[in-house]
């Protein structure tokens, strides 16, 4: 049984009962699965979950690529892009990430089962932002990086835990959140005062360096 | 506030100063507000010559402060609406709007050889509706002195109607329906529609070439007579014909071609006249009655300009008041040629929007009167009006008649 196999099952079981099923023994009896085949893909049940959330970001990604112009798209088109075509690969998933992701503070340990998917957003979202950034000081510029990255992944999640919530036809409320918070963050990174207390930053970090 | 506190440092502080800064104070807590609050906004400011012009010119700034929807958001909105991307479902697609109006914006598109105008709603303008006119009632209600709870009623019939003009379908609709009924008159022309190609957040029309009204300058008199005569007849065999007009008035709404004719776009709000409103209403536009106390005064009861619990001294200020109001605001409709170029009676119309709205006396008096449907009405024929003066168009006042005799029902 493949990988994928056993993703499906898990996936279908959730999507009908509404839960994390109790055992991987009894996941895999109920649902014919060897368990020599389970434990050679994963090790626990939210190693499946990391996976699913990992396959959730290449779906998007295969998605975006056909879309012809995404590649040559601006930064700000480009991760709006993203959000909105994220959002819709978990829409037909909801069932699933509605028991999946955790909801409630004691969970917050769940978190890592996004840690796959974080690490290739962070990487897209770097991506993204490289034309914002400048490399005449490069350890600034890497501080400045690695803000925008951090502050991305946040927005995410900020933005994921609002469409859990979200109730409204079709979503559309977390559609108009990403486009607003996107539109204060990219008038954010653009606006001038804050280019001006980077360039304040910069002459004070070389002064304080030469 | 800013009344008080600039009249003390500078007592000589001219009229127009203080109007700005009152208006600017308004149009401050209506700018947070998008969509509904917007279209307040912008029927405030129809009534021209009802407010001072300091108020004016603010609140049709508040027309643009809506930021576009971003590409992104317009394919997705279209592969929800149709399973398609727009370039699927075009020959060819602007991704850059070319206008935006106060709930959507444009994008010019194609296909089979057609152009065509894509109006595309921002999402989340019907939801905010309830809550925008929440925001502007306290203000609303201060601004006119409103009391009682039946002052609910305005901002119902308010409510309503910006919720139609959300559900494109309904002006899809509404549209077909105007241009099946006004076909035989001359110098009118419509967009078609496309259905297959809309939705209730998609509207697809034919893009009409025409310079807007607002920028439109007429090469002659008959020129401009020609296309206010079209504009005047359109509405008068609304209002007596159809018994329902396009309450939108707007000078965005209409185009003129270079074959003279005018476009009429924009079907998203039409107000439905009944007929208890249309006969009280009409009467006291008549002349003959001014002279007649008795038939005033019954009509001015009939359209709840006066109320049972009115004093003796608001009876009598407001049956004066609607009087004057009324013998100036229905004065081309009780002439045979009436000339909208004509400045002196403009002026006359602000002079007195400026008197009352000076008036101290007016301001302590109970602002909650009037039919819920004088809003709309109103709101017509003030279009109507300043859309004519810019125009200085010459008009025969019943021409209009000779079309009422048929009127085509919707197919």
């Amino acid at each position: 049984m493949s990988q994928e196999d056993i993703i499906d099952k898990y996936m279908e079981e959730i999507e009908s009962t509404g839960k994390v099923p109790s055992s991987i023994d009894e996941f895999c009896i109920e649902n014919g699965i060897e368990k020599e085949d389970f434990h050679r893909e994963f090790d626990s049940f939210k190693a499946i979950d990391r996976t699913i959330f990992l396959l959730f970001y290449i779906q998007t990604n295969q998605l975006l690529e056909k879309s012809g112009n995404f590649s040559v798209a601006e930064p700000k088109e480009k991760l709006l892009s993203f959000y909105f075509t994220f959002f819709e690969v978990l829409a037909a998933n909801r069932p699933y990430v509605l028991v999946a992701f955790p909801t409630e503070i004691n969970e917050i340990n769940r978190l890592d089962i996004l840690a796959d998917l974080r690490k290739r957003f962070l990487a897209f979202a770097g991506d993204v932002f490289s034309s914002k950034i400048n490399s005449d000081i490069p350890q600034l510029e890497k501080i400045k990086a690695k803000t925008y990255e951090e502050g991305t992944w946040a927005q995410l999640l900020f933005i994921l835990n609002f469409w859990i919530r979200d109730n409204s036809e079709g979503n559309e409320k977390t559609d108009i959140l990403i486009e607003k918070s996107l539109k204060a963050t990219f008038d954010l990174v653009d606006i001038t005062a804050l280019k001006s207390i980077m360039d304040l930053g910069k002459f004070l970090y070389k002064e304080a360096t030469t | 506030m800013k009344y008080y506190g600039e009249k003390m440092v500078n007592p000589d502080l001219d009229k127009e100063k203080l109007n700005q800064a009152n208006a600017e104070d308004i149009y401050d807590s209506l700018k947070e507000l998008k969509g509904s609050a917007l279209k307040a906004a912008q029927m405030l400011s129809m009534e021209k010559n009802f407010l001072p012009s300091a108020y004016v010119e603010k609140f049709s700034l508040a027309q643009f402060s809506v930021p576009p929807l971003s590409g992104p958001l317009v394919q997705k909105t279209f592969l929800k609406a149709f399973g398609k991307f727009p370039a699927e479902l075009f020959d060819t697609f602007n991704e850059e709007s070319v206008n935006a109006a106060s709930i959507g914006q444009v994008h010019k598109a194609s296909k089979d050889g057609k152009t065509l105008a894509v109006k595309i709603q921002y999402p989340g303008v019907a939801d905010s509706i309830g809550s925008d006119l929440a925001l502007v009632k306290p203000i609303a209600m201060k601004m006119f002195n409103m009391k009682g709870a039946d002052s609910e009623r305005y901002f119902q019939e308010v409510e309503t109607k910006l919720k139609e003009e959300t559900d494109y379908l309904l002006e899809l609709a509404q549209s077909k329906e105007i241009t099946q009924a006004c076909k035989h008159i001359p110098n009118l022309k419509f967009p078609n529609y496309y259905e297959e190609l809309s939705n209730d957040r998609i509207l697809t029309m034919d893009w009409m070439d025409g310079v807007h009204l607002s920028q439109f300058k007429p090469t002659s008199q008959v020129e401009a007579d020609k296309i206010g005569q079209s504009l005047w007849n359109f509405y008068m065999f609304q209002m007596h014909g159809l018994k329902k007009v396009h309450a939108d008035p707007h000078p965005g709404n209409f185009l003129v071609n270079n074959e003279g004719n005018l476009i009429a776009i924009d079907f998203g709000c039409m107000k439905i006249i009944p007929e208890d409103f249309y006969g009280p209403y009409f009467e006291l536009a008549n002349a003959a009655n001014f002279s007649n106390k008795d038939a005033l005064n019954k009509a001015l009861w009939e359209l709840e300009i006066l109320r049972e619990d009115d004093s003796e001294a608001e009876i009598k200020f407001f049956s004066e008041l609607f009087s004057s109001m009324l013998e100036l605001f229905t004065r081309p409709l009780n002439a045979e040629n009436f000339d909208f170029g004509d400045v002196a009676f403009f002026n006359e119309i602000a002079a007195l929007g400026e008197k009352y709205a000076k008036s101290s006396e007016l301001r302590k008096m109970n602002g909650n009167r009037g039919s819920k449907h004088f809003l709309y009405i109103n709101r017509t024929f003030f279009g109507l009006y300043s859309l004519l003066h810019d125009l200085k168009a010459k008009i025969e006042v019943n021409a209009f008649k000779q079309y009422l005799n048929e009127v085509h029902q919707p197919v």
